[in-house]
C-alpha cells in the first residue's frame, strides 16, 4: 500500500515542509532559506534560526498542503526531522509536528536528517526524467555545510546504515565557507568558490595545498589544514585578484575534492560496493561531480547524483524516509524529544585510527 | 475556586478553549469553557515541557470527555519568559490550530498572570505582574481591569534590571496597585498576592483571556512570540549537522 506522508524539517537554517509518497513521488516540496537572514554573522545563529522557524512554519505547512491539493485528513502521517541538528531549531518543527499530528489524529514519525540524506536519491520530482535509482547496497558520500562522511547503506533503514569514516573536523562545505570568507567572496561560499575555480588552473596557483589524509589508510577526513594553509598563503600575500584569485579557488576545490572522491572510492572498493550515491549542498560542486564521476567510470562503479533539491536540505526525504517507517510501524509518541546528534552507527574501522570525538 | 476565572460576561460567546503555557518552569494545559475550567493539567520542568505537553493535552481532554474535533479556539501563551520554552507552546498551538482549522490567539504571560491578580478586582484596578528574565533583569507588564472583563495594556511590556524594578515596583505598590509574580522576589519586593496562578502564568487565565479577543484571533498567519529582548548572537557550536565556526 502506498503511504502519503507530510514532512517537516527545522534542523539548520532551511524551514521546510513537503507531501510525500511512500514510492518517492513527491506531490509538493516547500523550502525557504535563512541564509540571508544568517549571513551578516557568517554563520547559523541558533536564536535567530529558531526565531524564524516559528514565525515561518505554520505558512511553509499549509503551502505544502495547497501545492500537493490534500488536506491533512487525507495524509497517513506527520514525519519530522527530530534529530541531529541544532536544540531551538528542532523543537519547532518537532511541536508542529505534533500538534497537527494530535489535530488530525495521525501517527507521528521522527526522522533522522541523515536518513533523510542518504534516501534522497530516491525521490520522483514531476518533470524530471526518470532515472532509475541505485539498488542496495550502496556507499554514499554526506558532504554538506554541516556534515561530511561516508556510508554503507545496505537498505533504507537507520539499522542498515552505516558510517565508514567522516571528517575529524570541519565539514566540507564549511570549509568552502571558511575560504570563501578568507577570500571577501561573501556567505555561503561554495558557489562562489565552484563559479571561479571552474576558470582558474589548479597547479598555477601560488600555494602549496597539503592533501587531506590523502596518504593515510582509512576513511577519515580532514579539511582544516588546507583552509589554514589558504588562511597563511593570504596573509602572507593578501588576498589575489582575478586570474590569481581564480587559480588559488581551483587549487583550494581541486584539494577538497581529491580527498572526498579519492576517499570515497577507497571506502567503496573496501567495501566491495559498486555503487556510489552523493548528497548534501555541496555535492552541486561542478567539480566533484565532473571528478567523482570521471574517477568512478576508470574503476566501473556508478554514481547516482541527485538534482540539487534533493541534494540541499529539505522536508521530502524527510517525508520520504518517514514514510518508509510509517510502513514498516514505527510510529513515535507525542512524547518524542528531539536530539542534537545522529542515531545512526558511527564505526571505526579497522586501519581507520581513532575517531576524533564530535 | 482559584482557577475559576470569572465568566466574561454576556457579550462572548461560550467557546470550548485549549489553552497553553510553557514560557515558565510551570507548564499548564487548561480546557475551559463558558469560564468553567472542565480540565487542568500542570507539569513543572522547563526541559521537559516539550515531552510532556501532550500528555497533558491528552489528559484534560479525557478527565472533560470532550474529543478534539470539539474544540473551537487555542490560546497560547506567547511569552515573554523562557525562548525556547515559549516556542514550545506556539508550535504546538499552530500545529492543533491547522490540523483542528480553528482560530489561534496569543496572550502575554505576564497578562494571564495580572489577569489571575485582578479576578474579581473592581473595575479600573491595576496589576504589575513580573517574570524572571534572566541576565539580572526582569520582564514586566502592567494591566488595568476594563469595564468588558479584558485588560488594557498600560505600558508596553519590558525587559528591566533588577535595581530599577526594584524602585519601579515599590512604587506601583505606594499608588495601591497589585505588584505579583515570581520576578517580585528578585527585586526584593513581596509580591501583593502569592496563589499559584499569579506567580506563574497559567493557562486557565489564557483561556479566559483568549476568549475575550476570539474575534481578533487568527486563522491564518502564525502566533508572534513576545521575546521581549533580542536573540542573542552566539553562532552554533560544531555539534549540528550545520556547524559553523565562530571565525576563520
Ligand atoms: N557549488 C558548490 N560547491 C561547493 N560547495 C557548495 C556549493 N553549493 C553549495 N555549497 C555548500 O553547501 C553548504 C550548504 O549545504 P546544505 O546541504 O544546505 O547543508 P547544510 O544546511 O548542512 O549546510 C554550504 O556550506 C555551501 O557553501
Amino acid at each position: 500500500m502506498t503511504l502519503t506522508v507530510l514532512g517537516i524539517e527545522t534542523s539548520c537554517d532551511e524551514t521546510a515542509a513537503a507531501v510525500v509518497r511512500s514510492n518517492g513521488d513527491v506531490l509538493s516540496d516547500v523550502v525557504r532559506s535563512q541564509v540571508e537572514l544568517h549571513a551578516p554573522f557568517g554563520g547559523v545563529v541558533p536564536e535567530v534560526a529558531a526565531r524564524d522557524h516559528a514565525l515561518a512554519l505554520p505558512g511553509i505547512v499549509r503551502r505544502a498542503l495547497e501545492q500537493a491539493g490534500l488536506a491533512l485528513a487525507d495524509v497517513d502521517g506527520v514525519a519530522v526531522t527530530h534529530r541531529p541538528g541544532l536544540a531551538g531549531a528542532l523543537l519547532v518543527g518537532l511541536l508542529t509536528a505534533k500538534g497537527l499530528a494530535w489535530g488530525a489524529n495521525k501517527p507521528l514519525v521522527g526522522v533522522d536528517h541523515l536518513v533523510g540524506h542518504l534516501l534522497a536519491i530516491f525521490l520522483r520530482r514531476p518533470g524530471e526524467s526518470l532515472v532509475a535509482p541505485p539498488t542496495f547496497p550502496f556507499a554514499a558520500l554526506l558532504v554538506s555545510g554541516g556534515h561530511t562522511a561516508i556510508y554503507r547503506v545496505d537498505d533504507a533503514r537507520l539499522d542498515r546504515m552505516q558510517e565508514l569514516g567522516a571528517t575529524r573536523d570541519d565539514a566540507a562545505g564549511e570549509a568552502f565557507d571558511k575560504v570563501a570568507k578568507l577570500l571577501g567572496l561573501g556567505y555561503p561560499g561554495g558557489p562562489v568558490v565552484d563559479r571561479l575555480a571552474a576558470t582558474g588552473v589548479a597547479t598555477r596557483a601560488a600555494v602549496a595545498l597539503p592533501r587531506p589524509m590523502a596518504g593515510r589508510s582509512g576513511f577519515e577526513m580532514s579539511f582544516s589544514g588546507i583552509k589554514s594553509a589558504v588562511a597563511r598563503h593570504v596573509e602572507a600575500h593578501g588576498v589575489p585578484e582575478g586570474q590569481a584569485l581564480a587559480d588559488l579557488c581551483a587549487a583550494f576545490q581541486s584539494a577538497v575534492v581529491d580527498a572526498l572522491v579519492g576517499k570515497t572510492l577507497a571506502a567503496a572498493r573496501a567495501e566491495g560496493l559498486s555503487r556510489v550515491v552523493l548528497g548534501g549542498g555541496v555535492a552541486a560542486n561542478r567539480g566533484l561531480r565532473a571528478r567523482m564521476t570521471e574517477v568512478a567510470a576508470g574503476r566501473g562503479v556508478e554514481v547516482f547524483v541527485p538534482p540539487l533539491a534533493s541534494c540541499t536540505d529539505n522536508a521530502a526525504m524527510i517525508a520520504y524516509a518517514g514514510a518508509l517507517s510509517l510502513g514498516r510501524g514505527e510510529a513515535a509518541g507525542l512524547d518524542l524529544t528531539p536530539a542534537t546528534k545522529t542515531a545512526l552507527a558511527r564505526v571505526t574501522r579497522k586501519g581507520g585510527g581513532k575517531r576524533a570525538s564530535p | 475556586m482559584e482557577f475559576r476565572p470569572a465568566p466574561a460576561g454576556g457579550r462572548v460567546r461560550p467557546m470550548l478553549v485549549l489553552a497553553l503555557s510553557t514560557s515558565t518552569p510551570r507548564g499548564s494545559v487548561a480546557l475551559v469553557r463558558d469560564g468553567e475550567v472542565l480540565g487542568r493539567a500542570v507539569h513543572s520542568e522547563l526541559r521537559a515541557h516539550a515531552e510532556r505537553l501532550f500528555a497533558g493535552i491528552d489528559e484534560v481532554c479525557a478527565r472533560a470527555g470532550v474529543l478534539r474535533r470539539q474544540i473551537e479556539l487555542v490560546a497560547c501563551d506567547v511569552g515573554p519568559g523562557s525562548f525556547t520554552g515559549v516556542r514550545v507552546a506556539v508550535a504546538a498551538a499552530m500545529g492543533i490550530s491547522i490540523s483542528l482549522d480553528v482560530p489561534a490567539v496569543g496572550v502575554a504571560s505576564v497578562e494571564a498572570m495580572a489577569a489571575a491578580a485582578l479576578a474579581g478586582a473592581p473595575v479600573g484596578a491595576r496589576a504589575l505582574a513580573a517574570l524572571d528574565a534572566q541576565k539580572d533583569e526582569l520582564f514586566i507588564g502592567d494591566y488595568q481591569l476594563d469595564p468588558s472583563g479584558a485588560l488594557r495594556e498600560v505600558t508596553s511590556i519590558v525587559a528591566m534590571t533588577r535595581s530599577a524594578a526594584a524602585p519601579h515596583l515599590a512604587r506601583a505598590m505606594q499608588l495601591g496597585h497589585l505588584v505579583v509574580g515570581a520576578g517580585t522576589a528578585l527585586a526584593g519586593v513581596e509580591a501583593s498576592i502569592s496563589t499559584e496562578a499569579v506567580t506563574l502564568p497559567d493557562a486557565a487565565f489564557v483561556a479566559h483571556l483568549g476568549v475575550l479577543r476570539a474575534s481578533a484571533a487568527l486563522r491564518h498567519g502564525s502566533l508572534a512570540p513576545v521575546y521581549v529582548r533580542p536573540p542573542d548572537i552566539t553562532l552554533s557550536g560544531p555539534v549540528a549537522h550545520r556547524p559553523t565556526g565562530p571565525s576563520v
